[in-house]
């Protein structure tokens, strides 16, 4: 008995530990709990597409190597939106038997379509389908608040800061909960067999594995428990005691309630009971065709795509190269927004994607985190000396409006933060007051500093306007050898034994 | 005298001797403490923290300011996320120097704080001032929310009627500004009235209303007891944030005063400005802050 709730109980465990550290995630940036950010299989795909690395290529290997000699335990202890659905389905109130459905045609053309797309350069598919990204959708806008108050609560001397999230934000995080939730309480892990291209994978990679699930049809007593407890209608009694290993996603819940201990899970490279699940003639082509349409789309799109000024009116965050290939890269998942020391980083207010919003904050510039933290790579890793001079945006000054230049009184806000140097002031000769102005522009990295810090508003003196590619900055300790002799001289003065007051 | 009286003989003189000159040392101290207490104390020529030693002993300790079961918060610049090695932050040493001996001078707390211009968690732990405050015995606060500063009001002032101060300062009973002296591209310089902003949640008002005024209105609202200017690694150029290393010299000063308007003036010298560079001591100094008239005042020079 003990042997059969084994696997269950551990399947819990591990899913309880591996949800909480993916939450986790979303609070503090650490490479130690972030490798579970790493095994999420539709992010590493799609970075394969976008930064190619062997690291990101192993990871993707070991999990359709697993799956394949174990099964989809993947989706019960590692996709953070599969564990979710099994929360709410241990809080749903029905708790009837499902229908036996098997959506076996619209997962395979959803996951063609969706890969295609990828092939082709779009990760446009997983924006929406992405389990890993919608979760963390709902996890930045919504849990991650609770987790940050809580904490703040508990620990007030390690005080965690919020991101700031806005009411329009927060929708986009609520609706697919909504959603999450009434799919669950009616169907269950509908989500993973019917649509989820990860889940589609990995059911091809489950299905002909070496280690499965499988009914004793002679034990077996028909008394209907296991296919009332399988979360995706995996198990049909009716139909000659059947367990579909390529659905399965291996909750162990049919061997945890079993009776009678009917159900093994061994190796066993011939199904006991063989479902026909081989494709027909005609869903083969339908597939091929799908494929064939959805990389040509892609392919158009590509070459179609040109800048448009109105949509590229955002800044982008820092190894996201220009915004084509940031849009086409990005799947949302708030990791980096939710990452982002300066609080800068916003999601769905004036744009539909990550941006950078300097009436927020700025890009702080001792901070590369969201290089380090994103999973596809849509955000391209950097090391932080490569981000202090990556260029996001240029920063230009309309010194009729500066308050140094209106008002006649000193401020200097701006240069006060530039970190770059690019930004100086200087003594007007005029009115007698420093105005700021560029001792050069090719300094300036677009990170907001100033444009944050301008008290004139609503419309800033200093702006920071995008640019279409990023791009190498000058490195400002090249440029800064003329003012080094003049603090040189300067010392040489100091050496007097004479005090100065 | 055989050598073994001899070198007895030897051992008690140079014992009275270390005495004799430890002695008079300290009776001397008092002695010109009771007969006039100094204004102002230059030190140089030391490391931070060897100088904040000499010079605030030269005041009788810091027991003359820091009274036992008394409330104390510092306030350094803990502005920008970087090293001491920058000079855009007070030293951390001396941060947990003057913590330390408020502690020892009997403090019941000894709180420190800035409302930094970087992220404040990495500004508190790279500039080395939390650790360094920890280490000492105090504790230090974050200033990031809106919620932590009390909006108080001044009709006096010409400029900066209104302004929310960081609550905990305006409940001690000793403040301690810890300055670092360096070059500011607004304010030509920045040290120890212009640190003041750090106190105070929306700056953006003392740019948009004449910043030097305002700046000297802070006063207005909170005045330090006791201002601790460091001046060991001054930053002569791109200040207040500093570009690389090379914008910061050894200057070794530090200056300790009560007069904050006197302790900017003598710092004026260690950067080497002239007053009508910094016109907000003057203004400081007419809302009765202080004088910038050095000449008046008794500075002890101390050599570290």
């Amino acid at each position: 008995m003990k042997n059969t709730l084994l696997l269950k109980r551990l399947r819990i465990i591990l899913a309880s530990l591996s949800l909480i550290i993916t939450s986790i995630c979303f609070v503090v940036e650490s490479s130690v709990l972030h490798f579970i950010i790493f095994l999420q299989l539709i992010p590493a795909i799609v970075k394969l597409f976008a930064s190619f690395s062997l690291a990101t290529l192993s990871a993707v290997f070991m999990v359709l190597l697993f799956t394949f000699i174990f099964g989809r335990f993947y989706c019960s202890i590692v996709c953070p939106l599969g564990i979710l659905q099994d929360v709410i389905n241990f809080f749903s109130p029905a708790k009837k038997s499902l229908q036996i459905y098997n959506f076996k045609m619209t997962r395979y053309i959803i996951a063609t379509i969706s890969f295609s797309l990828l092939i082709s350069g779009f990760a446009y598919a997983f924006l929406l389908i992405d389990p890993y990204s919608i979760f963390g959708r709902i996890n930045a806008t919504i849990f991650n608040h609770l987790i940050v108050f809580t904490h703040n609560l508990i620990v007030p001397s390690n005080y965690i800061n919020y991101h700031v999230v806005d009411v329009k934000s927060t929708l986009l995080g609520t609706l697919p909960l909504i959603i999450l939730i009434i799919l669950v309480v009616s169907k269950k892990r509908l989500l993973c067999n019917a649509i989820c291209p990860a889940g589609t994978l990995l059911g091809l990679c489950s299905k002909n594995g070496f280690f499965k699930l499988t009914i004793d049809k002679t034990t077996c007593i028909a008394c209907g428990n296991c296919q009332k407890s399988c979360p995706c209608g995996a198990i049909d009694i009716k139909n000659n005691k059947s367990l579909n290993n390529e659905t399965c996603i291996r909750c162990m819940n049919c061997k945890a309630i079993c009776p009678v201990n009917a159900i093994n899970y061994s190796y066993n490279k011939k199904e006991c009971a063989p479902i026909k699940t081989d494709l027909s003639k005609r869903d083969f082509i339908t597939l091929v065709a799908c494929a064939l349409i959805s990389f040509g789309a892609g392919l158009t799109l590509k070459t179609k795509s040109k800048p448009n000024s109105k949509k590229q009116n955002v800044i982008l965050p820092p190894g996201a190269g220009s915004y084509q290939r940031f849009e086409s890269k990005c799947t949302q998942c708030l990791l980096c927004v939710t990452n982002c020391q300066g609080n800068v980083l916003s999601f769905g207010d004036t744009s539909s994607g990550v941006h950078l919003d300097f009436s927020k904050g700025f890009c702080e510039y001792n901070c590369n985190n969201c290089s380090k933290v994103c999973p596809t790579g849509a955000i391209e890793k950097m090391t932080l000396e490569q981000k202090k001079l990556c260029r996001i945006g240029i920063a230009d000054l309309t010194i009729s409006r500066c308050v140094t230049v209106t008002d006649n009184t000193e401020c200097g806000a701006c240069a006060e933060q530039c970190p770059t140097g690019a930004l100086q002031m200087k003594l007007a000769a005029t009115t007698g007051v420093r105005v700021p102005y560029f001792i050069n522009h090719e300094l300036c990295i677009g990170c907001g500093a100033c444009h944050n810090a301008c008290p004139v508003k609503p419309k800033t003196a200093i702006f920071v306007n995008p640019i279409t590619l990023q791009l190498k900055a000058e490195n400002p300790v090249n440029l800064d050898k003329n003012k080094q002799n003049d603090i040189e001289s300067n010392q040489s003065l100091e050496t007097s034994n004479k005090w100065s007051f | 005298m055989n050598r073994r009286n001899f070198l007895k003989s030897i051992v008690k003189a140079a014992a009275v001797t270390a005495i004799a000159t430890k002695l008079p040392k300290t009776i001397f101290a008092q002695n010109s403490k009771s007969i006039s207490s100094p204004d102002l104390v230059g030190v140089r020529n030391g490391t931070p923290v060897e100088m904040f030693r000499k010079g605030i002993n030269a005041f009788g300790g810091i027991q003359t300011f820091v009274k036992p079961g008394q409330k104390v918060v510092i306030k350094p610049n803990i502005s920008f996320d970087s090293g001491p090695e920058h000079g855009a932050n007070t030293n951390p040493k001396l941060v947990g120097e003057i913590v330390r001996q408020a502690r020892a001078a009997g403090a019941s707390e000894v709180l420190v704080f800035d409302h930094t211009l970087n992220e404040w968690k990495s500004s508190y732990k790279n500039s080395g001032i939390q650790q360094a405050v920890q280490e000492a015995g105090g504790k230090i606060l974050r200033a990031n929310d809106k919620s932590l500063y009390e909006t108080l009001q001044r009709p006096q002032a010409k400029k900066l009627k209104k302004c929310a101060l960081f609550k905990p300062l305006l409940t001690a009973d000793v403040f301690i500004n810890v300055p670092i002296l360096k070059n500011h591209g607004g304010a030509k310089m920045s040290c120890a009235i212009k640190n003041l902003m750090g106190i105070v949640w929306d700056r953006h008002i003392f740019h948009r209303n004449d910043l030097n005024q305002s700046i000297a209105e802070v006063l207005l609202y909170k005045k330090p007891t006791l201002n601790v200017i460091d001046a060991y690694r001054v930053m002569l150029a791109n200040g207040p944030r500093g570009v690389s290393v090379d914008d910061t010299t050894l200057k070794k000063y530090l200056i300790i005063s009560p007069d904050i308007v006197a302790a900017d003036t003598a710092a004026l010298g260690v950067i080497g400005y002239n007053l009508s560079d910094v016109p907000y001591i003057n203004i400081a100094q007419n809302l009765g802050f202080g004088t910038s008239d050095l000449s008046k005042l008794n500075i002890a020079r101390i050599l570290a």
